[in-house]
């Protein structure tokens, strides 16, 4: 690091300071990507489901060491085939369905961890996130997550865009609909997965659908909405840490109300 | 075997519906639906509320899977069309979306031209899109977010995004649902003209018989059942139509003689 860098940004001259900002460039740049369907899908409530439910993930992962990321994703994907399936197969409605699964899938971590001895420290840092933890394995596997993810929500963004705007539209033209579905809700879970260091279950659904609804405020298109959105969540995902560094808070709320307050600011401006 | 079958004895036929049922939650919406619309036709689907129209388009197109009965599409069945969804063009009654989704008209049109980079703003998409917009005669709306639309302009945009690939076969469910009648007027004379330039064949549901006397070459009266099918003046009979809308038929009747 350059001296001159090192006097204006202190912070990085600590290599988990460097990792941390790494991979909350990524995740900041992911999930306001990815929030921008969740909100236009009205899928809010289901991001927030599939992130808890990566809580039971991690306790599996633990119980029968595999690494707890990878396990948290596939069991998020789990939580997130059932839902979807359910919804497409019984009368009950989407909420409904979410909400059973988000409990019994939390309850499940929760009794899980708890059968666990001296797990608590490390099950804190999952849940609302901590810099200090982030590997740097995780970040090679963030930013390698993250760069699929992104690559497939940029390539079939017309794609995406048209089943969130009319799904009978899109399924006229031949898009497989249903099978774009299960595709969205991989991503989804591997955006979860990606950001349970940094930002903590407990939080990462708000980087998701607090940057995508504070540039709706405001987007007067579709284009726009989604730089907004990419600018709102790398701002407050950056500005978090380096405040979590500072105010010696955790970096998940500390993300999270950043990009709050960037709410606050386009609700004032908001297009009327 | 029974593709091949159906295809000798109507070579004209551009959709060819046999036997078509669909079953919902344990309730018949439809049953037994058999009909042929040749190429270049008009046919309009008639009947009251909860008679099954938008069930049978949608099951149709393939949204809904049928208990029983085929569709064929352009000789193809409808579950297999492949390059062939090019050739079809839908317009839904009500497009189900966000008003607030912030997606101009230009955006939701660039969504169809499946070739078209959405994030590369380049001249040949926006001169497509200005061809099918002036075609609607809404040119003037490219711009415009597609939540601030008028009912009438909302639906000419629909119309404007089912014909920007230059289909053959336009589908339209009850396209003036909502609409005012002046606004009635011109959006089926811009249908007739359409379709009467560009060779298009139509399947349309109606609510209006002045409309199906004016414009059909085939009625299709739908309640459950397909109770008649053929030229309006020909099968529009005082049975027919009671048989259709029960007893409201009388006031039906009378609006349009």
């Amino acid at each position: 690091m350059p001296d001159s860098v090192v006097q204006l940004l202190p912070f990085l001259e600590y290599p988990f300071m460097q990792r941390a900002l790494l991979v909350g460039l990524a995740i900041g740049f992911l999930c306001a990507t990815i929030g921008v369907y969740v909100t236009l899908r009205s899928m809010a409530f289901f991001s927030d489901a599939i992130a808890h439910a990566a809580l039971a993930g991690i306790a599996l992962g633990v119980i029968f060491g595999i690494a707890p990321v990878p396990a948290a994703v596939l069991f998020t994907l789990v939580i997130a085939v059932g839902i979807t399936y359910l919804t497409f197969h019984t009368e009950l409605s989407s909420d409904t369905v979410i909400g059973v699964f988000f409990s019994g899938s939390l309850a499940l971590g929760v009794l899980l961890i708890g059968m666990q001895e001296g797990y608590q420290t490390d099950l804190l840092s999952y849940l609302f996130g901590d810099i200090l933890a982030v590997t740097r394995l995780d970040v090679l596997l963030a930013l390698g997550l993250a760069a699929l993810v992104m690559t497939v929500l940029f390539m079939r963004s017309g794609l995406l865009v048209k089943i969130a705007f009319n799904r009978d539209l899109a399924a006229v033209e031949g898009v497989r609909v249903v099978t774009w579905d299960y595709i969205f809700m991989t991503l989804l879970a591997l955006t979860v997965a990606v950001s349970l260091k940094t930002v903590g279950i407990i939080l990462v659904s708000a980087l998701i659908i607090v940057p995508a609804a504070a540039a709706r405020n405001v987007a007067p298109n579709f284009r726009v909405l989604m730089l907004l959105s990419i600018l709102v969540g790398v701002v407050s995902a950056v500005s978090g840490l380096i405040g979590s560094y500072y105010l010696n808070t955790p970096s998940g709320p500390t993300i999270v109300l950043v990009s709050i307050g960037l709410f606050v600011l386009s609700f004032a401006a908001r297009r009327r | 075997m029974k593709a091949d079958n159906s295809e000798s004895l109507y070579p004209n036929a551009v959709l060819l519906v046999q036997d078509l049922s669909l079953v919902l939650g344990g309730q018949t919406l439809f049953e037994e639906v058999s009909f042929v619309v040749d190429e270049g036709e008009i046919a309009i689907i008639i009947g009251p509320n909860g008679a099954g129209k938008t069930m049978l388009i949608k099951t149709i197109l393939n949204l809904r899977q049928p208990a029983a009965g085929s569709v064929t599409i352009f000789g193809r069945d409808h579950r297999q069309l492949g390059d062939f969804h090019d050739r079809i063009g839908y317009m839904p009654q009500r497009l189900d979306f966000d008003r607030t989704f912030p997606i101009t008209v230009y955006e939701v049109l660039l969504l169809k031209l499946k070739d078209a980079g959405f994030w590369l703003r380049s001249a040949g998409p926006r001169e497509k899109i200005l061809t099918a917009l002036a075609k609607v005669r809404g040119e003037n709306l490219i711009d415009r977010r597609v939540g601030q639309l008028s009912g009438g302009e909302l639906q000419r945009i629909l119309l404007a995004y089912a014909l920007l690939t230059e289909p053959e076969l336009l589908v339209l469910d009850e396209p003036v649902a909502g609409v005012d009648v002046t606004g009635e007027e011109t959006f089926y004379e811009l249908i007739h003209n359409l379709q009467k330039n560009e060779q298009l064949t139509v399947l349309m549901v109606s609510h209006d018989l002045d409309v199906v006397y004016r414009y059909a070459d085939q009625v299709l009266c739908l309640n459950r059942r397909l109770l008649c099918r053929g030229a309006p003046r020909q099968v529009l009979r005082e049975d027919t139509l009671e048989q259709t809308y029960g007893s409201y038929a009388g006031a039906y009747h009378h609006n349009h003689h």
